[in-house]
Protein backbone atom coordinates (compact mmCIF):
# COMPACT_ATOMS: atom_id res chain seq x y z
CA UNK A 1 0.00 0.00 0.00
CA UNK A 2 2.59 2.56 0.91
CA UNK A 3 4.80 1.21 -1.80
CA UNK A 4 2.02 1.94 -4.36
CA UNK A 5 1.58 5.20 -3.06
CA UNK A 6 5.25 5.98 -3.07
CA UNK A 7 5.08 5.03 -7.09
CA UNK A 8 2.06 6.91 -7.81
CA UNK A 9 3.77 10.18 -5.95
CA UNK A 10 6.97 9.03 -7.94
CA UNK A 11 5.54 8.77 -11.16
CA UNK A 12 3.32 12.03 -10.82
CA UNK A 13 6.51 13.61 -10.09
CA UNK A 14 8.02 12.60 -12.89
CA UNK A 15 5.31 13.57 -14.92
CA UNK A 16 5.27 17.56 -13.44
CA UNK A 17 9.33 17.22 -14.42
CA UNK A 18 8.92 16.29 -18.10
CA UNK A 19 6.13 18.56 -18.56
CA UNK A 20 8.57 21.70 -16.88
CA UNK A 21 11.31 20.10 -19.62
CA UNK A 22 8.63 20.28 -22.21
CA UNK A 23 8.17 24.10 -21.62
CA UNK A 24 11.60 24.90 -21.41
CA UNK A 25 11.99 23.41 -24.53
CA UNK A 26 9.05 25.08 -26.23
CA UNK A 27 10.15 28.24 -24.60
CA UNK A 28 14.00 27.98 -26.14
CA UNK A 29 12.50 26.06 -29.63
CA UNK A 30 9.99 29.62 -29.86
CA UNK A 31 13.35 32.01 -29.12
CA UNK A 32 14.73 30.34 -32.23
CA UNK A 33 12.13 30.58 -34.46
CA UNK A 34 11.82 33.81 -33.41
CA UNK A 35 15.37 34.22 -34.25
CA UNK A 36 15.97 32.04 -37.38
CA UNK A 37 12.72 34.48 -38.60
CA UNK A 38 14.26 37.65 -37.65
CA UNK A 39 17.96 36.66 -39.11
CA UNK A 40 16.25 35.91 -42.39
CA UNK A 41 13.58 38.87 -42.61
CA UNK A 42 17.05 41.49 -41.90
CA UNK A 43 18.72 39.89 -44.44
CA UNK A 44 16.52 39.99 -47.54
CA UNK A 45 15.15 43.76 -46.38
CA UNK A 46 19.45 44.70 -45.88
CA UNK A 47 19.70 43.17 -49.74
CA UNK A 48 16.67 45.02 -50.98
CA UNK A 49 17.55 48.24 -49.84
CA UNK A 50 20.81 47.28 -51.73
CA UNK A 51 18.98 46.59 -54.63
CA UNK A 52 16.61 49.57 -54.08
CA UNK A 53 20.09 52.17 -53.80
CA UNK A 54 21.56 50.59 -56.63
CA UNK A 55 18.46 51.85 -59.24
CA UNK A 56 18.73 55.29 -60.84
CA UNK A 57 15.34 56.80 -59.72
CA UNK A 58 14.10 60.01 -60.68
CA UNK A 59 16.01 63.54 -60.65
CA UNK A 60 17.87 65.08 -62.86
CA UNK A 61 16.96 68.21 -64.84
CA UNK A 62 14.46 68.00 -67.59
CA UNK A 63 15.31 70.26 -70.28
CA UNK A 64 13.98 73.85 -69.17
CA UNK A 65 11.47 74.03 -72.24
CA UNK A 66 9.41 70.90 -70.79
CA UNK A 67 6.38 71.47 -69.73
CA UNK A 68 6.03 70.52 -65.67
CA UNK A 69 4.24 67.61 -66.44
CA UNK A 70 7.17 66.58 -68.61
CA UNK A 71 5.52 67.29 -72.19
CA UNK A 72 7.39 68.32 -75.43
CA UNK A 73 4.75 70.98 -76.90
CA UNK A 74 4.82 70.47 -80.50
CA UNK A 75 2.72 73.60 -81.96
CA UNK A 76 2.98 75.73 -84.39
CA UNK A 77 5.07 78.90 -82.41
CA UNK A 78 7.82 75.51 -81.16
CA UNK A 79 7.52 74.54 -85.09
CA UNK A 80 7.45 78.12 -86.94
CA UNK A 81 4.82 77.24 -88.66
CA UNK A 82 3.26 80.22 -90.61
CA UNK A 83 0.41 78.45 -92.29
CA UNK A 84 -1.78 79.58 -89.02
CA UNK A 85 -5.53 79.86 -89.14
CA UNK A 86 -5.85 83.75 -88.38
CA UNK A 87 -7.84 84.46 -84.99
CA UNK A 88 -7.69 80.46 -83.88
CA UNK A 89 -6.42 79.49 -80.51
CA UNK A 90 -5.03 76.60 -81.00
CA UNK A 91 -7.06 73.34 -78.68
CA UNK A 92 -4.52 71.74 -76.35
CA UNK A 93 -4.27 67.91 -76.76
CA UNK A 94 -1.78 65.73 -74.38
CA UNK A 95 -0.47 62.26 -75.75
CA UNK A 96 1.00 60.15 -73.13
CA UNK A 97 2.63 57.86 -75.01
CA UNK A 98 5.36 54.60 -74.83
CA UNK A 99 7.09 54.18 -77.92
CA UNK A 100 6.81 50.02 -77.37
CA UNK A 101 3.38 50.60 -76.98
CA UNK A 102 1.59 48.80 -80.05
CA UNK A 103 -1.77 50.39 -79.12
CA UNK A 104 -0.04 53.66 -79.26
CA UNK A 105 1.20 53.04 -83.07
CA UNK A 106 -2.08 52.29 -83.84
CA UNK A 107 -3.00 55.30 -82.56
CA UNK A 108 -0.07 57.17 -84.23
CA UNK A 109 -0.62 55.58 -87.92
CA UNK A 110 -4.63 56.80 -87.59
CA UNK A 111 -3.94 60.28 -86.37
CA UNK A 112 -0.74 61.42 -87.46
CA UNK A 113 -0.84 63.08 -90.39
CA UNK A 114 -4.22 65.08 -89.50
CA UNK A 115 -2.28 65.68 -86.04
CA UNK A 116 0.79 67.23 -88.34
CA UNK A 117 -1.54 69.40 -90.39
CA UNK A 118 -3.84 70.98 -87.72
CA UNK A 119 -0.55 72.24 -85.70
CA UNK A 120 0.75 73.76 -88.64
CA UNK A 121 -2.61 75.20 -88.87
CA UNK A 122 -2.67 76.04 -85.64
CA UNK A 123 -5.69 73.98 -84.66
CA UNK A 124 -4.33 72.22 -82.07
CA UNK A 125 -1.18 72.22 -80.03
CA UNK A 126 0.13 68.76 -79.00
CA UNK A 127 1.89 68.34 -75.78
CA UNK A 128 3.55 64.77 -76.09
CA UNK A 129 4.91 63.15 -72.79
CA UNK A 130 6.74 60.05 -73.62
CA UNK A 131 6.83 57.89 -70.63
CA UNK A 132 8.04 53.96 -69.33
CA UNK A 133 5.31 52.00 -68.90
CA UNK A 134 6.08 48.88 -70.55
CA UNK A 135 10.00 48.15 -69.72
CA UNK A 136 8.79 44.85 -68.61
CA UNK A 137 7.94 44.65 -72.67
CA UNK A 138 11.39 44.58 -73.95
CA UNK A 139 14.34 42.92 -72.44
CA UNK A 140 17.08 46.09 -72.54
CA UNK A 141 14.00 48.75 -71.01
CA UNK A 142 13.57 49.82 -74.71
CA UNK A 143 10.90 51.97 -73.09
CA UNK A 144 12.89 53.83 -71.08
CA UNK A 145 15.48 53.62 -73.59
CA UNK A 146 13.63 55.44 -76.36
CA UNK A 147 11.65 58.38 -74.10
CA UNK A 148 15.42 59.40 -73.08
CA UNK A 149 16.26 59.67 -76.97
CA UNK A 150 13.54 61.73 -77.84
CA UNK A 151 14.00 63.84 -74.59
CA UNK A 152 18.03 63.76 -76.00
CA UNK A 153 16.55 65.04 -79.54
CA UNK A 154 14.22 67.53 -78.20
CA UNK A 155 16.53 69.10 -76.12
CA UNK A 156 19.57 69.54 -78.61
CA UNK A 157 17.29 70.22 -81.38
CA UNK A 158 13.68 70.91 -80.99
CA UNK A 159 10.03 70.16 -81.70
CA UNK A 160 10.33 69.71 -85.16
CA UNK A 161 13.18 67.20 -84.68
CA UNK A 162 11.45 65.35 -82.00
CA UNK A 163 8.20 64.98 -83.90
CA UNK A 164 10.50 63.56 -87.14
CA UNK A 165 12.51 61.12 -84.34
CA UNK A 166 9.05 60.21 -82.94
CA UNK A 167 7.42 59.47 -86.48
CA UNK A 168 10.83 57.36 -87.29
CA UNK A 169 10.54 55.26 -83.73
CA UNK A 170 7.02 54.65 -84.22
CA UNK A 171 7.58 53.68 -87.94
CA UNK A 172 10.40 51.13 -86.51
CA UNK A 173 8.39 50.15 -83.51
CA UNK A 174 10.32 46.41 -81.85
CA UNK A 175 7.81 43.90 -80.91
CA UNK A 176 6.97 43.12 -77.54
CA UNK A 177 9.12 40.85 -76.10
CA UNK A 178 12.05 41.72 -78.34
CA UNK A 179 15.08 43.13 -77.74
CA UNK A 180 14.46 46.39 -78.48
CA UNK A 181 16.39 48.75 -80.55
CA UNK A 182 19.68 49.47 -79.27
CA UNK A 183 21.36 52.76 -78.73
CA UNK A 184 23.20 52.99 -81.63
CA UNK A 185 20.15 52.61 -83.70
CA UNK A 186 18.36 54.76 -81.73
CA UNK A 187 21.33 57.51 -82.48
CA UNK A 188 21.71 56.59 -86.33
CA UNK A 189 17.61 57.43 -86.24
CA UNK A 190 17.71 60.56 -84.22
CA UNK A 191 20.73 61.84 -86.99
CA UNK A 192 18.62 60.96 -89.79
CA UNK A 193 15.56 63.15 -87.92
CA UNK A 194 18.18 65.99 -87.84
CA UNK A 195 19.60 66.00 -84.55
CA UNK A 196 22.26 67.16 -83.43
CA UNK A 197 25.25 65.64 -81.41
CA UNK A 198 22.74 63.66 -79.19
CA UNK A 199 25.09 60.34 -79.09
CA UNK A 200 26.54 60.58 -75.97
CA UNK A 201 22.90 61.83 -74.31
CA UNK A 202 22.08 58.58 -75.59
CA UNK A 203 24.57 56.45 -74.84
CA UNK A 204 24.46 57.42 -70.99
CA UNK A 205 20.70 58.07 -70.44
CA UNK A 206 21.37 62.04 -69.68
CA UNK A 207 17.30 61.85 -68.93
CA UNK A 208 16.44 58.75 -67.59
CA UNK A 209 15.49 60.62 -64.19
CA UNK A 210 13.57 63.02 -65.83
CA UNK A 211 11.57 59.56 -67.64
CA UNK A 212 11.45 57.99 -64.28
CA UNK A 213 9.59 61.19 -63.29
CA UNK A 214 6.70 61.22 -66.46
CA UNK A 215 6.31 58.13 -65.71
CA UNK A 216 5.33 58.84 -62.16
CA UNK A 217 3.70 61.88 -62.79
CA UNK A 218 1.66 60.29 -65.42
CA UNK A 219 0.51 57.50 -63.15
CA UNK A 220 -0.45 60.16 -60.14
CA UNK A 221 -2.47 62.10 -62.94
CA UNK A 222 -4.46 58.65 -62.67
CA UNK A 223 -2.94 57.74 -66.25
CA UNK A 224 -2.73 53.24 -66.38
CA UNK A 225 -2.81 52.72 -70.26
CA UNK A 226 -0.97 54.17 -73.11
CA UNK A 227 -2.33 56.01 -75.25
CA UNK A 228 -3.93 58.15 -73.09
CA UNK A 229 -5.38 61.39 -74.92
CA UNK A 230 -6.32 64.47 -73.06
CA UNK A 231 -8.21 67.17 -75.69
CA UNK A 232 -8.68 69.98 -73.70
CA UNK A 233 -7.95 68.72 -70.33
CA UNK A 234 -10.29 65.63 -70.92
CA UNK A 235 -9.86 62.28 -71.57
CA UNK A 236 -10.67 61.18 -74.61
CA UNK A 237 -13.32 57.89 -74.65
CA UNK A 238 -13.40 55.67 -77.76
CA UNK A 239 -16.70 55.67 -78.89
CA UNK A 240 -17.05 52.20 -79.43
CA UNK A 241 -16.43 50.96 -76.10
CA UNK A 242 -14.55 50.82 -72.54
CA UNK A 243 -11.65 48.86 -73.81
CA UNK A 244 -11.09 50.08 -77.34
CA UNK A 245 -8.67 52.40 -78.69
CA UNK A 246 -9.53 55.79 -79.42
CA UNK A 247 -9.77 56.71 -83.20
CA UNK A 248 -9.18 59.36 -85.65
CA UNK A 249 -12.81 60.32 -85.78
CA UNK A 250 -12.75 60.22 -81.89
CA UNK A 251 -10.02 62.67 -82.06
CA UNK A 252 -11.53 64.94 -84.50
CA UNK A 253 -14.95 65.46 -82.96
CA UNK A 254 -13.32 65.95 -79.45
CA UNK A 255 -11.10 68.90 -81.27
CA UNK A 256 -14.15 70.26 -82.99
CA UNK A 257 -16.18 70.59 -79.94
CA UNK A 258 -13.58 72.23 -77.87
CA UNK A 259 -13.12 74.49 -80.49
CA UNK A 260 -16.43 75.30 -80.96
CA UNK A 261 -16.55 76.31 -76.91
CA UNK A 262 -13.08 78.10 -77.08
CA UNK A 263 -14.44 79.82 -80.36
CA UNK A 264 -18.15 80.89 -78.25
CA UNK A 265 -16.20 81.73 -75.19
CA UNK A 266 -14.98 85.32 -76.30
CA UNK A 267 -17.90 86.48 -78.04
CA UNK A 268 -19.50 86.13 -74.36
CA UNK A 269 -17.32 88.07 -72.61
CA UNK A 270 -17.03 91.37 -74.22
CA UNK A 271 -20.60 91.59 -74.18
CA UNK A 272 -20.59 91.37 -70.34
CA UNK A 273 -17.77 94.13 -69.38
CA UNK B 1 -13.60 2.32 -35.09
CA UNK B 2 -10.80 0.62 -36.91
CA UNK B 3 -11.31 1.80 -39.94
CA UNK B 4 -11.52 5.28 -38.80
CA UNK B 5 -7.87 4.87 -37.08
CA UNK B 6 -6.46 3.41 -40.00
CA UNK B 7 -7.73 6.10 -41.99
CA UNK B 8 -6.07 8.59 -39.96
CA UNK B 9 -2.95 7.35 -39.73
CA UNK B 10 -2.88 7.49 -43.55
CA UNK B 11 -4.28 10.54 -43.54
CA UNK B 12 -1.37 11.60 -40.83
CA UNK B 13 1.27 10.20 -43.16
CA UNK B 14 0.31 11.55 -46.64
CA UNK B 15 -0.72 15.12 -45.25
CA UNK B 16 2.60 16.26 -44.55
CA UNK B 17 3.54 15.14 -48.05
CA UNK B 18 0.84 17.05 -49.35
CA UNK B 19 1.76 20.52 -46.81
CA UNK B 20 5.18 20.17 -48.34
CA UNK B 21 3.89 20.49 -51.93
CA UNK B 22 1.53 23.28 -50.50
CA UNK B 23 4.29 25.12 -49.14
CA UNK B 24 6.46 25.02 -52.17
CA UNK B 25 3.28 26.09 -54.62
CA UNK B 26 2.58 29.13 -52.64
CA UNK B 27 6.47 29.27 -51.70
CA UNK B 28 7.41 29.45 -55.46
CA UNK B 29 4.62 32.27 -56.27
CA UNK B 30 5.56 34.21 -53.83
CA UNK B 31 9.20 34.30 -54.52
CA UNK B 32 8.49 34.67 -58.30
CA UNK B 33 6.17 37.58 -57.63
CA UNK B 34 8.82 39.47 -55.31
CA UNK B 35 11.69 38.73 -57.74
CA UNK B 36 9.20 39.96 -60.75
CA UNK B 37 8.91 43.44 -58.20
CA UNK B 38 11.96 44.06 -57.15
CA UNK B 39 13.76 44.88 -59.96
CA UNK B 40 11.90 47.49 -60.72
CA UNK B 41 9.75 49.33 -57.54
CA UNK B 42 8.91 52.40 -59.68
CA UNK B 43 6.58 50.05 -61.22
CA UNK B 44 5.18 48.29 -58.50
CA UNK B 45 4.13 52.01 -56.61
CA UNK B 46 2.45 52.44 -60.12
CA UNK B 47 0.22 49.05 -59.87
CA UNK B 48 -0.24 50.36 -56.12
CA UNK B 49 -1.54 53.38 -57.60
CA UNK B 50 -3.48 52.30 -60.45
CA UNK B 51 -5.85 50.62 -57.92
CA UNK B 52 -6.65 53.88 -56.07
CA UNK B 53 -7.25 52.22 -52.90
CA UNK B 54 -4.39 52.74 -51.02
CA UNK B 55 -3.74 56.52 -49.50
CA UNK B 56 -1.46 58.80 -51.85
CA UNK B 57 1.15 59.28 -48.86
CA UNK B 58 1.35 55.36 -48.47
CA UNK B 59 1.64 54.78 -51.81
CA UNK B 60 5.22 54.55 -52.49
CA UNK B 61 5.73 52.60 -48.90
CA UNK B 62 3.69 50.02 -50.39
CA UNK B 63 5.36 49.67 -53.54
CA UNK B 64 8.71 49.21 -51.95
CA UNK B 65 7.70 46.81 -49.29
CA UNK B 66 5.30 44.37 -50.97
CA UNK B 67 8.07 42.74 -53.52
CA UNK B 68 10.42 42.37 -49.81
CA UNK B 69 7.44 41.59 -48.30
CA UNK B 70 6.63 38.65 -50.68
CA UNK B 71 10.34 37.26 -50.91
CA UNK B 72 10.32 37.01 -46.90
CA UNK B 73 7.10 34.90 -47.03
CA UNK B 74 8.29 33.06 -50.32
CA UNK B 75 11.87 32.14 -48.46
CA UNK B 76 10.15 31.04 -45.26
CA UNK B 77 7.45 28.82 -46.82
CA UNK B 78 10.00 27.04 -48.92
CA UNK B 79 12.44 26.13 -46.12
CA UNK B 80 9.16 25.60 -43.81
CA UNK B 81 10.06 27.91 -41.03
CA UNK B 82 7.54 28.74 -38.14
CA UNK B 83 4.68 27.57 -41.08
CA UNK B 84 1.44 28.62 -39.67
CA UNK B 85 2.25 31.72 -38.45
CA UNK B 86 3.50 31.91 -42.17
CA UNK B 87 0.31 30.31 -43.30
CA UNK B 88 -1.90 32.62 -41.91
CA UNK B 89 0.36 36.44 -43.22
CA UNK B 90 -0.29 34.30 -46.30
CA UNK B 91 -3.83 34.05 -46.80
CA UNK B 92 -4.03 37.65 -45.11
CA UNK B 93 -2.02 39.00 -48.26
CA UNK B 94 -4.11 36.97 -50.71
CA UNK B 95 -7.11 37.81 -49.22
CA UNK B 96 -6.36 41.75 -49.83
CA UNK B 97 -5.51 41.15 -53.24
CA UNK B 98 -8.60 39.61 -54.20
CA UNK B 99 -10.55 42.22 -52.40
CA UNK B 100 -7.95 44.80 -54.70
CA UNK B 101 -8.68 43.25 -57.50
CA UNK B 102 -12.22 42.32 -57.19
CA UNK B 103 -12.68 46.33 -56.23
CA UNK B 104 -11.05 47.30 -59.10
CA UNK B 105 -12.74 45.40 -61.34
CA UNK B 106 -16.23 46.47 -59.83
CA UNK B 107 -15.37 50.06 -60.27
CA UNK B 108 -14.66 49.43 -64.13
CA UNK B 109 -10.75 50.23 -63.92
CA UNK B 110 -8.65 49.53 -66.92
CA UNK B 111 -5.73 47.72 -65.14
CA UNK B 112 -4.16 44.78 -64.60
CA UNK B 113 -3.22 43.06 -61.45
CA UNK B 114 0.54 43.83 -61.90
CA UNK B 115 0.94 40.79 -59.51
CA UNK B 116 3.95 39.28 -61.22
CA UNK B 117 5.66 43.23 -62.40
CA UNK B 118 4.84 45.39 -64.23
CA UNK B 119 2.72 49.10 -63.81
CA UNK B 120 -0.46 47.99 -63.84
CA UNK B 121 -0.50 49.60 -67.20
CA UNK B 122 -3.23 47.48 -69.13
CA UNK B 123 -1.71 46.01 -72.03
CA UNK B 124 -4.23 43.52 -73.07
CA UNK B 125 -7.36 44.57 -74.48
CA UNK B 126 -9.67 42.02 -72.04
CA UNK B 127 -9.17 43.07 -68.57
CA UNK B 128 -12.61 41.34 -67.49
CA UNK B 129 -10.79 38.42 -68.24
CA UNK B 130 -7.64 39.29 -66.24
CA UNK B 131 -10.00 40.20 -63.53
CA UNK B 132 -11.27 36.84 -63.49
CA UNK B 133 -7.84 34.57 -63.79
CA UNK B 134 -6.38 36.79 -61.51
CA UNK B 135 -8.92 36.17 -58.61
CA UNK B 136 -9.24 32.45 -59.77
CA UNK B 137 -5.79 31.71 -59.34
CA UNK B 138 -5.70 34.11 -55.76
CA UNK B 139 -8.88 31.92 -54.59
CA UNK B 140 -6.76 28.74 -55.16
CA UNK B 141 -4.14 29.42 -53.66
CA UNK B 142 -5.82 31.10 -50.51
CA UNK B 143 -7.59 27.61 -49.69
CA UNK B 144 -4.02 25.91 -50.04
CA UNK B 145 -2.43 28.91 -47.40
CA UNK B 146 -5.76 27.98 -45.01
CA UNK B 147 -4.93 24.07 -45.19
CA UNK B 148 -1.44 24.89 -43.81
CA UNK B 149 -2.35 26.98 -41.77
CA UNK B 150 -5.20 24.66 -40.63
CA UNK B 151 -2.64 21.95 -40.48
CA UNK B 152 1.38 23.17 -40.88
CA UNK B 153 2.76 19.63 -40.09
CA UNK B 154 4.95 19.46 -42.89
CA UNK B 155 7.73 17.00 -43.84
CA UNK B 156 11.28 18.53 -45.08
CA UNK B 157 11.05 21.48 -43.33
CA UNK B 158 13.27 23.79 -40.92
CA UNK B 159 10.53 23.29 -38.03
CA UNK B 160 10.53 19.60 -38.41
CA UNK B 161 14.41 19.79 -38.02
CA UNK B 162 13.53 21.77 -34.16
CA UNK B 163 11.05 19.63 -33.06
CA UNK B 164 12.11 16.45 -34.58
CA UNK B 165 10.21 14.28 -31.49
CA UNK B 166 6.84 16.21 -32.05
CA UNK B 167 3.86 16.09 -34.74
CA UNK B 168 3.23 19.79 -33.74
CA UNK B 169 4.98 22.13 -36.05
CA UNK B 170 3.76 25.60 -34.31
CA UNK B 171 4.41 27.33 -31.00
CA UNK B 172 0.81 27.16 -30.12
CA UNK B 173 1.10 23.38 -30.40
CA UNK B 174 3.78 22.95 -28.15
CA UNK B 175 2.33 25.05 -25.47
CA UNK B 176 -1.02 23.13 -25.82
CA UNK B 177 0.70 19.94 -25.45
CA UNK B 178 2.68 21.11 -22.56
CA UNK B 179 -0.51 22.27 -20.82
CA UNK B 180 -2.35 18.97 -21.93
CA UNK B 181 -1.34 16.06 -20.00
CA UNK B 182 -3.70 13.37 -22.36
CA UNK B 183 -2.49 15.06 -25.70
CA UNK B 184 1.17 14.85 -24.60
CA UNK B 185 0.69 11.33 -23.70
CA UNK B 186 -1.26 10.90 -27.09
CA UNK B 187 1.87 12.35 -28.94
CA UNK B 188 4.06 10.72 -26.95
CA UNK B 189 2.85 7.62 -28.61
CA UNK B 190 3.34 9.04 -31.83
CA UNK B 191 6.84 9.82 -30.91
CA UNK B 192 7.43 5.65 -30.25
CA UNK B 193 5.49 5.09 -33.30
CA UNK B 194 7.88 7.18 -35.44
CA UNK B 195 10.85 5.81 -33.70
CA UNK B 196 9.40 2.34 -34.39
CA UNK B 197 9.30 3.60 -38.49
CA UNK B 198 12.75 4.96 -38.38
Amino acid sequence: MSNRKKRDERRSRGEQMRRERERAESRRTRLTVGAIVAAIVVIIVGAGALVFASQGGGGGEAPHSMTSDFGIVYSADSIGSTDTVAGVEPVHVVFYEDFICPACKAFEDQVGTYVQDQVKRGVISVEYRPIAFLDDASTTDYSSRAANAAICVYNSTGAAAFHKFHDILYANQPSEGSAGLDDSTLNQMAEQAGADDVQSCIDNQDFSGTVSDATDAASQNNVVQTPTILVDGKELEAAEGDNAIPTLQDLVKAVLAASAKSAGAPTASPDAS
Amino acid sequence: MAVDVSWRSRADTVWPWVAVVARLVLGGVWLAAGAAKIGDPEASVRAVRAYQLVPDPLERAVGYSLPLLEICLGVLLVIGLAQRLVAIATAVLLAAFIVGIAAAWARGLQIECGCFGGGGAAVGSDVTAGYRWDIARDVGLLVLALLLAWRPTSRLSVDGLLYPNRRATTLEDVSELANEPFNAAAYHVVDERREEDA
